[in-house]
């Protein structure tokens, strides 16, 4: 049995999956507002660079019945579209006159989760 | 095409109504408030969603309507009717089913067990032989009068509507029939409680005047361009108390080199614009409807459709989208945001729709972290009229509509020309 946080290739991400692999859109998008730009930014500079192999690495497997490690590194992904929104776009963590936490809520997600 | 290109100033003439100042009491007042709960929402027809969301027979669905305190199931029967009932029991009154939707031949009262068919009728009553004279064909659920047109299921409070669906439409219904809906079976659900009138944060999705300043780094640069800088309308048509508006979009609009999360997203997903979901090609039938980007213009970033009284059908080159602005009191509004997308048959398809999630998250947040502070200035009374300009001339007859239907003792005479 394989206890591995994350697939073998990814290790060096480990260290933030306790962080930003979280299991839903608004827990996500909740901390991504809530974080400091310090924080979001050391999350993107990691795994922005290794996005594409972790989609290449993805691809391998059914989307919708991902092993546990690879659907936390998915949920990584995820996080880092979040992270994107404060660093490529907003320039701060969120909308600068929105208020936390973030009144909009997500029902219902695109699917798989 | 250069800035001046798009003044039309002709969009209120069209609308039937005069430039001026526009009175502000119908966004603070408790008093028209109750008015709007009998004349408005009370007697319009009113979008509840699309027949997708019960597809199979015996499915429901309860929806809310708080300003006028109805809890509203929605039913397909074993026969493939859909019907709306109060979600009421007919004994005590209990509210019969309390999760959003459900699949079940019988709906079963949580308080004393009463059982119902999806088509209403009273199917079980324990130990009936003890309620004296009970007639159970007079005992089924409350019928509410219930329409389904083009996949959308409008359902009206009044116990005999005074307007045909067909009428209620008019010209509007011609002009949306027979479109495309992509994706209606895979809507994401978006739901924000507002400190705002419901007209508030209505009127924030029926301008594009707001976007340069409000949406600077989310979409600034794709609703607006040096050709068109404050977002002037591309086109306006108005048919009674229903509207629509085609917005500008900017045609050049590219990811910058520093937004790579943005590029990769978007590098092996074809959609049909930089910040959409659908699927280029599965979008062709719906794009070639007459009134979807109705001017043809390259330049075209999303139309509204508005459907009186609450309801926004979008469309944009990567399919449709909802909006639904439910009153919940005359300062407060919940508001429901629907994304239809295709279903993700890839990881790169589903990451993509995972950043079009966000990002349209963003503009929302945007958007509805603002409606407080207008309702604020609103209430603090510091002015007795707005000033609009022509290309916000969707909120002008959004309030005259409203304040007819609300003046109006008869929904003909609010139906008047």
């Amino acid at each position: 049995m394989n206890n591995s946080l994350l697939p073998a290739a990814f290790a060096d991400l480990e260290a933030h999956v306790a962080e930003w692999a979280l299991p839903s859109f608004d827990a996500r998008m909740q901390h991504r507002a809530a974080s400091s730009m310090d924080n979001i930014r050391r999350f993107y500079d990691a795994m922005q660079p290794r996005a594409e192999a972790a989609l290449a690495h993805l691809e391998n497997f059914p989307l919708d019945v991902l092993p546990a490690a690879e659907q936390r590194l998915m949920h990584m992904l995820y996080a880092l579209a979040q992270a994107a929104m404060a660093v490529e776009i907003h320039g701060q963590p969120k909308v600068g006159h929105a208020k936390l936490p973030i009144a909009v809520r997500v029902l219902r997600e695109p699917l798989p989760v | 095409m250069a800035a001046d290109d798009f003044i039309a100033n002709k969009w209120t003439q069209l609308a039937g109504l005069k430039n001026g100042p526009v009175s502000a009491e119908s966004y603070r007042s408790p008093a028209f408030y109750q008015l709007e709960r009998e004349r408005v929402f009370g007697r319009s027809w009113l979008i509840m969603g699309r027949v997708e969301e019960i597809a199979k027979p015996h499915s429901f669905m309860v929806k809310e309507i708080e300003i006028c305190e109805a809890s509203v199931l929605i039913t397909r029967d074993g026969e493939g009717r859909v019907q709306a009932f109060h979600n009421v029991c007919s004994h005590r009154h209990n509210l019969l089913v309390s999760e959003p939707q459900g699949c079940s031949q019988l709906i079963r009262c949580p308080y004393h067990g009463w059982a119902y068919g999806t088509d209403g009728e009273l199917r079980g009553v324990p130990d009936e032989k003890c309620f004296v004279g009970l007639d159970r064909k007079t005992a089924g659920l409350a019928k509410i009068a219930t329409e389904v047109w083009n996949g959308w299921i409008f359902i009206n409070l009044e116990r005999k509507p005074s307007v045909s669906l067909e009428d209620f439409l008019g010209d509007f219904g011609s002009f949306l029939a027979n479109m495309e809906y992509p994706n209606a079976d895979n809507p994401i659900v978006v739901e924000a409680q507002l400190d705002c009138n419901w007209k508030v944060v209505a009127d924030a999705f029926s301008e594009s005047y707001h976007i340069p300043v409000i949406h600077p780094e989310t979409i600034g640069t794709t609703f607006a361009s040096t050709s068109n800088r404050t977002g002037r309308l591309m086109d306006a048509r108005f048919f009674g108390p229903h509207r629509f508006c085609s917005m500008y979009g900017n045609p050049d609009y590219r990811p910058h080199d520093h937004q790579k999360v943005e590029q990769l997203a978007y590098s092996q997903v074809q959609t049909g614009s930089t910040i959409a979901a659908g699927k280029v090609g599965s979008m062709d039938a719906f794009l070639a409807h007459p009134s979807v980007n109705p001017t043809r213009t390259k330049s075209w970033s999303m139309d509204v459709n508005f459907v009186f009284p609450n309801f926004n059908l979008d469309t944009g080159p990567g399919g449709f989208w909802t909006h639904h602005f439910w009153p919940t009191s005359y300062h407060t509004t919940r508001h429901e945001v629907r994304f239809y997308v295709p279903k993700a048959l890839t990881v790169r398809e589903r990451f993509q729709q995972e950043h079009y999630l966000s990002r349209v998250i963003e503009v929302l947040v945007e958007d509805v972290s603002n409606v407080a502070r207008v309702q604020r200035g609103l209430e603090s009374g510091a002015k007795d009229a707005m000033f609009l300009q022509d290309n916000e001339a969707l909120l002008r007859h959004s309030v005259h509509h409203v304040e007819k239907w609300a003046k109006s003792a008869t929904v003909q005479e609010a139906m008047s020309e």
